[in-house]
């Protein structure tokens, strides 16, 4: 969806989503014509709505959670591809590597 | 399911809105979906938490509930997709994807730690583009109202710039991936530009505010006036009160520059009186019979002899 289909979604002003995309909080896809911007950047405009509108969160706040959301998913990401590497392994190097866990834990 | 908005949010019937909102945050908190992305049953909690929220924080829906008017079905929200559902697979190359929290892991000289840090693909890295820098002028209206320009990179590309209102001389814009390509499918570098803006003939910028020293004349500083002043949006009419000193600054609200999330700042108009262009012997006439009566010491006070 193009800008103002956007901003209609979330019954934003351009402005609002101006300051968002200025801040890197959304980074819609700028390849083609105009910029589009995706299901999850809608998802994310939601959550920045929720944290300033409801919740309290001022400008510094959101960029704060913002950055740190995106560095738990990415994070998240890389765990759940190492877990599902782990979980191709065979019975007994899954085993060594739990307890190799279980020392460092 | 609790359909019981007070005893969802843990507040007395009695409770002020300034309880409820602080209820209902501290829960917000542990419980937005996108907050605590590990924490599946928590779409079903906040779901209720905020339908209840939506409910008691507003006073008439409030009072209509407490009346049994209404119940929580009235205040039920559309299903929705959280941006955890989306982030789940973050992966190098995706716009939201930041690595900076392993970043360190793969100082270790393992191929198992560089898989976090670099994440190696096809056996080649993948690496984000350069970053380029720039700086452009733009013109002072362009800078307060927001414009589309365009620049033309030094290999000749041209390049579509929006320039936010409310955007300050110094200032530095980012287009995020208009950099130099990415190598190994990694994305694209941003572009960085300096913007330094023109000074205008007559608008000063002050913060958010926009000042302006507006000449009058002699008959509309005594009479008073109402005269056309030009603003960053377009000239409006401006009552100038009977009596109006050189150097009076009257307030002209939210026709100054366009603040982030919302609202403008303020046009201070200073008034300048401007006496005619050629003298006129009738005033000079009048001046000099009133000079005779007019006792008034502008500069009393300044210890003159």
């Amino acid at each position: 969806m193009n800008e103002l289909e956007f901003c209609l979604k979330l019954r934003i002003e351009a402005s609002v989503l101006a300051v968002w995309i200025e801040q890197g909080w959304l980074v819609p896809d700028t390849t083609g014509f105009e910029q589009q911007f995706r299901e999850a950047d809608v998802a994310r405009g939601q959550l920045i709505l929720e944290m300033t509108r409801d919740m309290g969160v001022n400008e510094a706040g959101v960029d704060l959670v913002m950055e740190l959301v995106d560095q738990l998913h990415s994070l998240r990401g890389t765990m759940h591809d190492l877990m599902a590497a782990i979980g191709q392994q065979d019975e007994e190097t899954r085993l060594k590597i739990l307890q190799s866990l279980d020392r460092h834990g | 399911m609790s359909r019981d908005p007070y005893d969802i949010l843990g507040v007395k019937r009695d409770a002020t809105q300034k309880d409820i909102q602080r209820a209902f945050r501290k829960l917000a908190k542990k419980h937005h979906p996108d907050l605590n992305p590990g924490d599946r049953p928590s779409e079903d909690r906040f779901k209720e938490i905020s339908t209840a929220y939506e409910l008691l924080s507003d006073e008439q829906k409030r009072a209509r509930f407490d009346r049994g008017e209404i119940d929580m079905s009235g205040a039920e929200q559309a299903p929705r997709h959280y941006y955890r559902e989306y982030a789940s697979a973050s992966r190098p190359g995706g716009p939201y994807h930041n690595s900076a929290s392993f970043a360190d892991f793969g100082e270790a000289e393992d191929p198992l730690s560089a898989f976090f840090s670099h994440r190696v693909h096809d056996d080649h890295f993948r690496l984000a583009g350069e970053d380029r820098y720039f700086s452009m002028t733009v013109d002072f209206l362009d800078a307060v109202n927001g414009a589309k320009t365009q620049v033309r990179l030094p290999n000749g590309t041209p390049l579509d710039v929006q320039i936010p209102a409310g955007t300050q001389d110094g200032q530095t814009l980012r287009l995020p991936g208009k950099g130099g390509p990415g190598m190994g499918g990694g994305p694209a570098g941003d572009v960085f530009i300096d913007v330094h803006v023109k000074p205008h003939r007559f608008f000063q910028r002050d913060g958010d505010d926009i000042r302006l020293d507006l000449p009058i004349s002699l008959n509309e500083a005594v009479l008073g006036a109402k005269i056309r002043v030009p603003t960053p949006t377009g000239a409006v009419t401006l009552t100038v009160p009977s009596h109006s000193n050189s150097g009076k600054i009257l307030r002209l609200k939210g026709k100054g520059v366009p603040r982030r999330g919302g609202g403008r700042g303020d046009l201070l108009v200073t008034l300048k009186i401007v006496l005619p262009d050629k003298a006129d012997p009738r005033l000079t006439a009048f001046m000099k019979e009133w000079a005779e009566t007019n006792k008034q010491d502008p500069r009393k006070g300044m210890g003159l002899p």
